[in-house]
């Protein structure tokens, strides 16, 4: 507590407490918010907080040099990065999917395997939420026969929070309905197929057609979708990038 | 003592703006690493299911439909752009061919057939639920989308009663060859 009737407490000096405890402050929140501030103009009330703009660092007598302020700064004439009509996601079921347990309309909760790149940017995460909805169920049938289970894809989960449709072919070009990919899946002889643009259908003889958790597909976005690099994190170099859409 | 002072209050700001920066940063990302919520849900059974489905789908107990056939041919229905359009279709087989098959859909007896009928109704996009009646009971659930057609059979074996999906070009064929059911409701006094 500041005694104001302190003697000993010079005006002088008082003012240079509150001089640089005002400078404190905003050195730390320059620091925290990556803001460079210019302590060379006037009193540090008249100063304002800058929007971020990296171009105009140079001008700044405080400049941030960890590597957190570069990450996302791009060249003026960069095009903007935009996640393209038919990255492929490699998916797999969060949970174990049986025909005979299922109504048609009902969610099936998918999770994403790798990570998608868009150059250095982390576009859907690792275990980024993905959903399907069940266009078909019928249960096994009499004499033996089996269920059906029809899923459409729907959407995943961008490491923004935004959600974008995905289809089950990579390309929709000629718009025929021909099954595009068949794929056996060891487990209890099961196969799904691209029955068309949206729709995978399993199939599971003599009984009730089953996905068994963990079962991964692969679903490819279904539209281009720019995307804003400061709500995105940055990927260190890693073998991922792989996924990146060419 | 003034230094001592200005850096106390300085780490103190310092502290509190970081912790600030990091509770930020962890709500920012929370959606990312967030698993998927239906995959805790309890999943049901397959009795349930059926259960459920027999609520959604199957009519009241006690409606009776009167059934008639058309024997000459039946101009067929254009398909509305808007909705979906259902063949509900009985085979040839003579297995329980003295047996009545109901059909319902979304609760409500909507149609009858004998062997080797068929007859059509429309639905709009979205999820439905079918249940036919003969000597027991078949259920189906489908996502049905506007423009489209589909074809469900009926199909009465000796383990029971199916309703199935079949594909278009079956479907189509048993629609040339088989006559239009006819139906109204029938009152018990």
């Amino acid at each position: 507590m500041i005694d104001f009737a302190d003697p000993t407490l010079s005006p002088q000096a008082f003012g240079g407490l509150l001089h640089t405890a005002t400078v404190s402050v905003l050195l730390a929140f320059g620091l925290v918010l990556n803001v460079p501030l210019n302590t060379s103009q006037g009193s540090p009330a008249s100063q304002k907080l800058l929007p971020f703009q990296p171009e105009e660092t140079s001008d700044s007598v405080l400049q941030d040099s960890s590597p957190q302020s570069d990450l996302h700064a791009s060249p003026p004439n960069t095009p903007k990065p935009a996640l393209t009509d038919g990255t492929p996601v490699h998916l797999k079921f969060a949970r174990a999917v049986v025909s005979s347990q299922v109504i048609a309309g009902e969610k099936v909760p998918l999770e994403v395997v790798d990570p998608v790149l868009v150059g250095n940017l982390v576009a859907i995460s690792p275990r980024a939420f993905a959903q399907a909805t069940v266009t078909v169920a019928q249960a096994k049938r009499s004499m033996g026969r089996g269920g059906n289970l029809e899923l459409k894809i729907e959407s995943v989960r961008l490491a923004d929070g935004e959600l974008v449709p995905l289809r089950a072919v990579k390309d929709v070009k000629g718009g025929d309905n021909q099954p595009a990919l068949l794929t056996s899946l060891g487990t209890a002889g099961m196969m799904y197929w691209a029955a068309s643009p949206l729709v995978f259908l399993f199939y599971v003889k003599g009984k009730s057609a089953t996905i068994p958790a963990g079962t991964e597909i692969t679903a490819y976005i279904a539209g281009e979708f720019p995307l804003d690099p400061s709500k995105f994190h940055t990927a260190d170099a890693s073998p991922q990038e792989k996924n990146a859409p060419k | 003592m003034k230094f001592v002072q200005t850096m106390c209050i300085a780490l103190l700001i310092v502290q509190t703006a970081a912790q600030f920066a990091c509770a930020q940063e962890s709500t920012a990302t929370s959606p990312q690493t967030s698993s998927a919520p239906a995959a805790d849900e309890k999943q049901r059974s397959a009795r349930e299911t059926r259960k459920r489905l027999e609520q959604l789908a199957c009519g009241p107990e006690g409606v009776h439909l009167a059934h008639h056939t058309e024997k000459n041919s039946q101009p067929l229905p254009e398909q509305p752009p808007d909705k979906g359009l259902i063949y509900v279709i009985r085979n040839g087989s003579m297995l329980g061919a003295a047996i009545q098959a109901r059909f319902a859909m979304d609760g409500k007896w909507v149609g009858v057939n004998r062997v080797s009928n068929y007859f059509y109704l429309e639905a709009s996009p979205g999820p439905h639920y079918f249940c036919t009646d003969a000597n027991g009971r078949g259920l189906l659930s489908l996502v049905i989308e506007k423009g489209a057609t589909y074809y469900l059979q009926q199909k009465l074996t000796m383990g029971g009663t199916d309703l199935d999906l079949i594909d278009a070009e079956k479907g189509k064929e048993y629609v040339a060859k088989y006559h239009r059911s006819t139906f109204e409701e029938k009152h018990k006094n």
